[in-house]
């Protein structure tokens, strides 16, 4: 099929200065238990190209799900009629503009593959799951497990990548997102206890279940939003703030990841997803944080979400430190991005699926690990909170002023672990924020997350990420708890 | 696009096995999207996308699976009969559903319709999108304008194989776009619906220029702290966008997860002014869903204060024991609309006073969901106002308070003019989701950051 493919879109390439045809398709297979009662297993096939066509000094492109010649040649023609609408009307002078031309594939090794044969298997796991969860709760006098589910999705997505400049990258990956989660309620008050819509998604097959020890999970979550709805409100004050790595995902996500978009800083997204605090002119010389903090973006990490060889501007992708030592060193920008801005970037140019243009977006974003452990940086604090798992995310719209929520919450007291706290919440400023790290874990406390839902661009896309993070802490942070 | 769907399911009818049921659904857009940064073009093009979904069921069992369909016929009759045949090969491996439910009466069955808020049905104006792009360039001129230019035609479709057809198809356009002085500065503004009036463009363009002029003024930071605040419908419109993350879900409400929950459950009520509803004759969304039930065109939420009914897809419909008025697992509200108040728009600022004019809300979410109380950000053109002048634009603050205080107890006035307003947004396809809402006056909201 992609040879077949790759022979029709050489055939049919114009005589313009550049064009491209990204092909995607994509196998989506969805299985849930909700409540106790499983959900109509779904799955879908998607397939389409996008054509981008530069001529003249315009760009435009069309996308389509008709892979036929006469649907090809209709969508070329479409993007070159976008092409003369924008020439010489584009936000930069595209003339400058100089696109890669590697060729390359990727395909990352896939354990245990989904196999739709196997479903009445898959649901007898979910089962197991659902009902063991079930099984483990203990109703009180006014508290009830109020819904609780187990489920996951696979994504099989294959993509080519051709140019009239010799461009020739196939890539593939098998992506498995996890959902498990449990609500408690006792009328007044509820409290979840989930892995917040996938956060231990991962490029490899259904091993992963294994791996993350998905039952357990299920188990302990249910524990646990018990144990939270009976556990005091997080108290409000300014304190240290330890992380673990599933809320040090949301951490670099909103306040590293973003503001390095090197579109955003340009201009692009202010409309919708923002601008940021960043300026071109800080890249080199700005402290972003302490000494201790080390951010990646790295394409190569095994089986984290988004690795890949090429991103979907044809750019080869390599790791590349984005703030060394607490300095800030690169944008996360793409070909495009980074000939606008005259400054170097990273091979980050990507689009959710066919019917979206690729824009610049965080793929794996990680911080590197320290020399910490866990019970090291606990006994450091003498007056501070431990917080776990993500639940609730804000933020301006220049990346700065944030508030976020988790859902657990442990307060540390003389370098001890006491009272578990419900709603924990805490504010900050990510432009200083960052410099008030004060200990990074090390690889025991490390964990490899990401998230399928990251979403931005006009027209609006969600694309997956990866942030693979120690747990971390943080000293004089203003935390505080859920309404009395 | 109705005649080459409704030959697809035709096609299924004499494909399926006695014992089968097959319920079909098209969602499909053809869309021009036109972004622009610094008043000129960044990136252009064109989408064509449609999807089928296609259901299979035997007794309670059933399985779900969808796929891009194109213009040709008989490529997506082989398209659907291969994937029919998939699904009949996993049909016997799934477990039963016990909610899974259709609608057995066929019916109304909806001809090509066009909807517009303003006229009843229309016929399409003739401005393509390529000319929109070339008068937004020219009217921005001078100005650094950022936005997205959406325009094209929404499709909706549903058959089975016990005989229901339904379609809908609306077009529209949706220009939204900041005007920036500089930094995080600008002026945000929409031109939306369905006749393109290059004369009302130019109009909403001076507009953005006159109103940057009042953004040059020293900028004021505010302390955290409690203020009185007026929210423009758009601010209005982010609030009342958040409460679809579960607010009036049913199944958010049975699962005790909705941020409503002080309200269905009688603890908490809203103001006697706030009357919010659904209905579907003002906005631009297909009326019934994939099961075959058709929507009532109205649902009242809140009724002065008091809960009334939530949405209830056919799912929760079956689990929760309630009849079906919304389509798909996130039961949001897709044509919203409040009453209008009292206070004339002319009126605000005096009525103000002194506080906060707050044009636009920005990444809302909750401190506590159980007890709907939520933070987000201010943002674009906001102002401090003393004695009903604006005097300064304000550095961006961060809110935290509670929808019971916001729709309730610090609910002072609503605005006897309302706005509709178009959503934007366009994740997967274009969002057909609209909102008819007036400016709120509160006495007080607290700003924490």
């Amino acid at each position: 099929m992609i040879d077949n493919l790759k022979k029709r879109f050489l055939n049919l390439m114009p005589d313009v200065d550049y064009c491209s045809f990204r092909y995607v398709s994509e196998a989506r297979a969805h299985l849930m238990i909700r409540g106790g009662h499983a959900e109509p297993y779904s799955e879908s096939d998607d397939a389409g190209v996008m054509i981008t066509v530069h001529e003249d000094g315009g760009a435009g492109y069309a996308a389509t799900a008709d892979l036929s010649e006469e649907g090809l040649l209709s969508a070329i023609k479409i993007a070159r009629q976008w092409a003369d609408v924008s020439r010489n009307q584009l936000t930069f002078n595209l003339k400058e503009i100089v696109m890669p031309a590697h060729q390359g594939a990727y395909k990352a090794s896939v354990k245990k593959p989904f196999i739709r044969t196997e479903l009445a298997q898959y649901f007898d796991y979910l089962s197991d799951v659902s009902s063991s969860m079930k099984a483990s709760s203990k109703p009180g006098s006014n508290e009830t497990l109020a819904d609780w589910w187990a489920g996951f999705t696979n994504v099989d997505q294959q993509r080519l990548f051709i140019t009239n400049q010799g461009a020739d990258i196939v890539q593939q990956s098998n992506v498995v997102i996890p959902f498990v989660g449990a609500v408690y309620s006792n009328g007044l008050d509820t409290i979840t206890r989930s892995n917040s819509g996938g956060d231990h998604s991962r490029q490899q097959g259904l091993d992963l279940l294994d791996e993350i020890e998905f039952k357990q999970m299920g188990l302990s979550f249910v524990d646990e939003a018990r144990m939270l709805l009976n556990a005091p409100n997080c108290p409000e004050g300014e304190m240290d703030l330890l992380l673990d790595a599933d809320q040090m995902l949301l951490q670099i996500h909103e306040s590293i990841g973003h503001p390095l978009e090197l579109d955003r800083i340009l201009g692009d997204e202010r409309n919708y997803a923002g601008t940021s605090f960043v300026t071109l002119d800080m890249f080199g010389f700005y402290q972003y944080g302490s000494k201790l903090l080390n951010v990646s973006f790295d394409p190569g990490e095994p089986s984290q979400l988004a690795s890949y060889d090429f991103d979907d501007d044809g750019v080869k992708a390599e790791k590349v430190y984005l703030i060394k030592d607490g300095l800030l060193l690169r944008p996360l920008g793409s070909a495009i991005s980074q000939q606008r801005a005259e400054m170097a970037g990273v091979a980050n140019s990507r689009s959710c699926s066919w019917n979206r243009p690729p824009i610049d977006r965080m793929a794996n974003i990680n911080v590197d690990v320290g020399d910490e452990s866990f019970t090291q940086m606990v006994s450091k604090v003498e007056k501070g909170i431990y917080m776990r798992s993500n639940q609730s995310w804000s933020i301006d719209d220049s990346r700065n002023k944030f508030q976020f929520g988790c859902q657990w919450g442990r307060l540390i007291e003389n370098g001890k672990l006491t009272t578990i706290v419900k709603k924990p919440n805490y504010r900050g400023v990510s432009s200083s924020f960052w410099r008030s790290l004060k200990a990074v874990g090390d690889a025991s406390t490390r964990k490899i997350l990401g998230t399928p839902f990251c979403g931005k661009g006009e027209p609006n896309q969600v694309i997956t990420v990866g942030h693979a993070s120690p747990a971390c802490l943080f000293s004089d942070v203003s935390v505080f708890g859920g309404h009395s | 696009m109705k005649d080459v769907f409704f030959k697809v399911t035709d096609s299924l009818s004499s494909f399926i096995e006695e014992s089968e049921i097959f319920l079909c659904e098209l969602k499909g857009e053809t869309s021009d999207f036109v972004r622009f940064n610094k008043g000129l073009i960044r990136q252009s093009g064109h989408v064509d996308h449609y999807k089928l979904t296609l259901k299979l069921a035997t007794g309670k069992k059933v399985v779900c699976g969808s796929f891009p369909i194109t213009k040709d016929v008989d490529h997506n009759i082989a398209l659907a009969r291969k994937k029919l045949t998939d699904l009949r090969g996993v049909l016997p491996t799934a477990p039963e559903d016990p909610y899974f439910s259709l609608c057995e009466d066929l019916g109304k069955s909806i001809g090509l319709e066009y909807k517009n808020v303003d006229t009843p049905l229309k016929e399409l104006a003739g401005v393509s999108g390529e000319v929109m792009a070339k008068h937004i360039v020219d009217y921005a001129r001078g100005l650094d304008l950022v936005g997205i230019l959406a325009n094209g035609c929404q499709h909706s479709g549903f058959a089975s194989s016990l005989g229901h057809k339904k379609y809908h198809e609306s077009s529209s356009f949706n220009f939204d776009y900041a005007c920036y002085l500089k930094e995080d500065k600008a002026v945000k503004g929409s031109y939306a619906g369905i006749d393109w009036n290059e004369r009302e463009l130019e109009k909403k363009m001076t507009d953005a220029a006159q109103k940057l002029e009042v953004l040059a003024k020293p900028v004021k930071t505010l302390s955290p702290a409690p203020y009185r605040v007026y929210l423009a419908p758009s601010a209005v419109f982010e609030i009342m966008s958040f409460m679809n993350w579960g607010g009036f879900s049913k199944k958010s409400i049975e699962t005790k997860s909705s941020p409503l929950n002080l309200l269905y459950n009688g603890k908490k009520t809203m103001s006697p002014q706030v009357t919010y509803r659904q209905n579907f004759k003002s906005g631009f969304e297909a009326d019934f869903d994939g099961h075959g039930h058709d929507f009532p065109e109205i649902v009242e939420f809140i009724d002065c204060g008091k809960p009334r009914s939530s949405l209830s897809s056919s799912r929760s419909a079956a689990e929760f024991k309630t009849s079906v008025n919304a389509s798909g697992s996130g039961e949001g509200v897709g044509s919203g609309e409040m009453a209008s108040g009292q206070l004339l728009s002319k009126d605000v600022l005096k009525e103000l006073g002194t506080g906060i004019y707050i044009s636009n809300l920005w990444y809302l979410n909750f401190s506590d969901r159980p007890s709907g109380v939520m933070t987000g950000m201010t943002r674009f053109a906001c102002f401090w106002v003393e004695d009903g002048k604006l005097v300064a634009p304000i550095n961006v603050m961060r809110f935290d308070d509670s929808i019971f205080n916001v729709l309730g107890d610090q609910l002072e006035a609503l605005t006897y003019e309302r706005e509709y307003i178009l959503d934007a947004g366009s994740y997967g396809f274009r969002s057909s989701d609209s909102m008819l809402l007036p400016g709120i006056l509160l006495k007080s909201l607290k700003l924490t950051l």
